[in-house]
């Protein structure tokens, strides 16, 4: 990714919105239009808050990377004990599917991860 | 997110404003659980200030439209903006939330 931004936020659902915020602004650069951003803060959402239900954690490290037309966001998270399964809701994962090209959600090594992107149209 | 109550008999209003996700939707989960308590029959929801939307929030809709259409009473989602129209248009929620108007104006 040529630009990329770096967040951390605590992992409190509290502050999800400081991701939809940063990702909406990002989005907003490179000229997506107001629906492509709304695509993109709720996708952030959705998969923020998918780590944060699988258990306790510290914080939530999110890159927002911008390739062309294309963004591209990353999130990770390491949790205190076992987590549960990261999985999205029945309505979460139809809502992805229709927002974002591309997106996958799950455990890896031990740690909650997501990967999106969205292209521009 | 704001949380308005207006009621006239077994009518209520509810104004939500702001973005509805699922630090959120717990509140207004409370806050309609209240209303309805209190005999309302017939339940609005007017999302005109409502700029944000997730999963969690259309659970929380949800929930409380089948409580009020298992006791007889009507769910309206009245004036939802574009972005949340969007969200319902997606999964597929239109009728059965009962969206005023149907479809967004051109």
């Amino acid at each position: 990714m040529a630009d990329t931004v770096i967040l951390r936020i605590p992992a409190d659902t509290g502050r999800v919105r400081i991701a939809r915020l940063v990702a909406a602004a990002i989005a907003d650069d490179i000229g997506f239009d107001l629906d492509e951003i709304d695509d993109l803060r709720l996708a952030v959402d959705e998969l923020c808050f998918a780590l944060l239900d699988a258990g306790e954690s510290e914080a939530i490290e999110i890159v927002v990377g911008v390739d062309g037309d294309t963004v591209e966001v990353t999130g990770s998270c390491t949790y205190a004990g076992p987590p549960s399964a990261v999985e999205l809701g029945t309505l979460a994962a139809q809502l992805l599917g229709a927002v974002v090209d591309t997106h996958e959600v799950g455990l890896q090594e031990g740690e909650g991860r997501f990967r999106l992107r969205k292209r521009r149209t | 997110m704001d949380i308005e109550v207006t009621t006239d008999g077994t009518a209520a209003v509810v104004r939500v404003s702001g973005e509805l996700d699922a630090h959120r939707c717990d509140v207004l989960a409370a806050a309609l659980g209240e209303v309805l308590d209190g005999g309302i029959s017939d339940l609005v929801i007017d999302a005109a200030g409502l700029a944000f939307i997730d999963s969690s929030g259309i659970s929380t809709f949800l929930d409380a439209r089948e409580r009020v259409t298992a006791g007889g009473g009507t769910f309206v989602l009245r004036d939802p903006t574009p972005a949340v129209r969007r969200v319902v248009e997606i999964t597929g929620l239109v009728e059965a939330l009962g969206v005023e108007p149907p479809e967004a104006a051109t």
